[in-house]
């Protein structure tokens, strides 16, 4: 046998093994769920505040066929996406919440008295680290804890996303996995270079670059304390990147807590803001805003509920706040149930009938572009899961399985795998 | 609040139908494109939710043939997603490791790997040369479409797919998937990169 014939074999081997038929997926998909589908597309598609950075970029590149002529005129940028699919994605994948307890009051007599407590631990255990360059500032918090954590830079004159967009992303991790990091990023897909080594703040600084039509730029430090940082961006070239890595500076607790999304920090913010959510939804007899949180159930990073210890954006407030309310009707469902009590077990189901009007939910699914007065019966993410929890109720059976199976770290609950189909009560934690 | 960054699109719906065609003769190759390179099919749904997300807001834009496109479009965001989400999901799986219990393979080669010796043969190679294969095997691409997918020249493409091609055959072979290569045939390498 030739080699040529013999590489010809290998391809005619590779091509009768297709994990993935696209004929046989157009077979089983019903043009309803093609319908659903597209307008699923188009809701995030239409929502400002939902980019999908990376190929939004490629596309526009694409589209006008500038790439060659304008490579490294528009910006690099890479970040989380959190449309609602992308929750969802979130899901599916193994992800880990460490709940943990303490109070989000003002620490009215501490050192950092406009601060809240559990945020005040996370800066004590954080290099904070800053970027100073001019006009930078972080707008998002994606997540905010002892051991991990995401900021997201914006540049005041560009946007975050999009054309002539500027990004970079700081995260922290337990020290631990620095090695297992480093080894990541070096067999990464794409990354070009040889990993740079150099010395950054007094630390081991590793830099990657990325290949693609759009390179971007990854810088992990060496541990500082039980966590190690890692920036990312994605720049038009490396010097621009280089100029806001160079920028960043270790800070004090006020200074890199107040540097932080405020409505997310303050405490009064956040309280006003669950009382906000709060407005025309049915909650439960005994229901406590106060004490909004699942206590010891560990949930999903997707439907991340607003531990104490967290502090994140708007959004996941929101699926704290009804995860919370549905879950304490679900529970009083379940009771209901079992003692035979009737009209209790049916004020649940009309409360949670009313799901698709919940303003907080409605505001939630605009924020990902969707346009209608009541939520879509279907869908994917979070107000999904409450409506096939509403119905499930209203049919007379609460899914339990399949379970989101609970991982443990050193006999404490510490996380979720969450299998596909997963019940929404299960998901949500309240079961 | 979260900031409103882009303008949403104004663009007159003349492009709707333009939008809705390529929709409707792409969706399945493009959750087949993503199925082949993420694990779990929400996982890859999210991927086309988002591809096409892109496409709707360029609808004016999208080119013809629009698949090339579109995967383009897919890659990016798969891989702005293992981005974004590797270093907790990796740190998650790792954790989930330590406690004993079983993590899901991250990259789909991995589980069919342990289905059968070709995927096993596969699974061997590096990503870049998977990936080169996936686009010309899989996806039905030309070597020009493949290597805009790809993000480099048609040359440096073919040559890739080249190598490629080698070394899988040289797993199967050790595999005992294709018989040994005669080394007294003569071929020209120059017709194998076509």
């Amino acid at each position: 046998m030739t080699r040529r014939s013999r590489n010809d074999d290998a391809l005619a081997t590779m091509r009768a093994a297709n994990p993935s038929s696209a004929t046989e997926l157009r077979k089983a998909t019903t043009d309803a769920e093609l319908s659903l589908a597209m307008q699923g597309a188009i809701a995030v598609g239409e929502s400002p505040s939902r980019p999908i950075p990376a190929g939004d970029r490629v596309a526009w590149e694409h589209a006008v066929g500038t790439r060659a002529a304008h490579r490294g005129v528009f910006s690099r940028h890479r970040g989380a996406s959190l449309s609602l699919g992308g929750l969802a994605c979130v899901a599916v994948i193994a992800a880990l919440i460490l709940l943990s307890g303490g109070s989000v009051n003002s620490v009215r007599d501490g050192a950092h008295p406009t601060f809240a407590a559990a945020a005040v631990k996370v800066a004590e255990a954080n290099p904070r680290l800053l970027v100073t360059a001019p006009g930078w500032s972080i707008v998002h918090a994606r997540s905010f804890e002892v051991d991990r954590g995401e900021l997201i830079y914006k540049h005041d004159e560009h946007p975050l996303y999009g054309p002539g967009g500027r990004q970079l992303n700081l995260t922290w991790h337990p020290a631990r996995f620095y090695r297992d990091r480093l080894r990541e990023n070096d067999h990464a897909c794409c990354h070009v270079s040889t990993p740079v080594t150099s010395t950054l703040l007094g630390q081991r600084a590793t830099t990657f670059a990325y290949a693609g039509q759009h390179p971007n730029y990854a810088t992990i430090l060496s541990p500082q304390g039980n966590v190690f940082i890692e920036v990312n961006g994605s720049f038009g070239n490396k010097q621009e990147y280089e100029a806001v890595l160079h920028s960043l500076r270790p800070v004090g607790v006020d200074a890199w807590l107040g540097a932080m999304p405020a409505e997310v920090l303050r405490p009064a913010a956040r309280s006003a803001a669950i009382a906000q959510m709060l407005r025309d939804i049915p909650v439960p007899p005994g229901f406590d805003a106060s004490a909004l949180h699942f206590r010891g159930v560990p949930v999903p990073s997707g439907f991340a509920l607003q531990s104490e210890s967290a502090l994140t954006d708007r959004f996941m407030l929101g699926k704290s706040v009804t995860g919370a309310v549905a879950c304490g009707w679900l529970q009083r469902w379940l009771s209901a149930s079992r003692t035979r009590d009737d009209a209790a077990a049916q004020e649940a189901v009309d409360a949670m009938a009313t799901a698709p009007h919940w303003p907080v939910l409605l505001q939630m699914v605009r924020e990902k572009g969707y346009r209608g007065n009541a939520l879509p019966p279907h869908g994917q993410g979070w107000p999904s899961e409450i409506l096939t929890a509403a119905r499930e109720i209203a049919r007379g059976h609460l899914r339990r399985k399949p379970a989101v199976r609970t991982i443990y770290v050193k006999g404490r609950p510490a996380g979720y795998m969450a299998p596909a189909g997963a019940a929404p009560a299960s998901v949500m934690g309240c079961l | 609040m979260l900031p409103v960054d882009d303008p949403p699109n104004a663009l007159p719906d003349i492009y709707r139908d333009r939008f809705e065609r390529c929709f409707r003769n792409h969706y399945a190759q493009v959750l087949a494109f993503s199925m082949r390179r993420v694990s779990g099919r929400e996982i890859a749904e999210d991927v086309v939710a988002d591809t096409f997300a892109v496409a709707w807001r360029r609808r004016d834009r999208i080119p013809e043939p629009a698949l090339p496109w579109l995967y383009a479009i897919a890659g990016h965001v798969i891989a702005n997603q293992h981005r974004s989400t590797s270093r907790r999901r990796n740190l998650d799986l790792r954790l989930a490791h330590e406690s004993g219990t079983a993590a899901p393979a991250s990259d789909p080669a991995e589980s069919l790997g342990r289905r059968d010796s070709f995927s096993a043969a596969f699974a061997l190679l590096a990503e870049p040369e998977r990936e080169v294969l996936r686009l010309i095997a899989w996806d039905g691409l030309d070597t020009r479409d493949a290597a805009r997918v790809f993000g480099c020249s048609p040359g440096a493409f073919r040559v890739r797919l080249h190598r490629a091609r080698r070394k899988l055959a040289k797993q199967l072979e050790a595999a005992g998937h294709l018989p040994r290569e005669d080394r007294t045939a003569v071929s020209n390498p120059a017709e194998e990169i076509q």
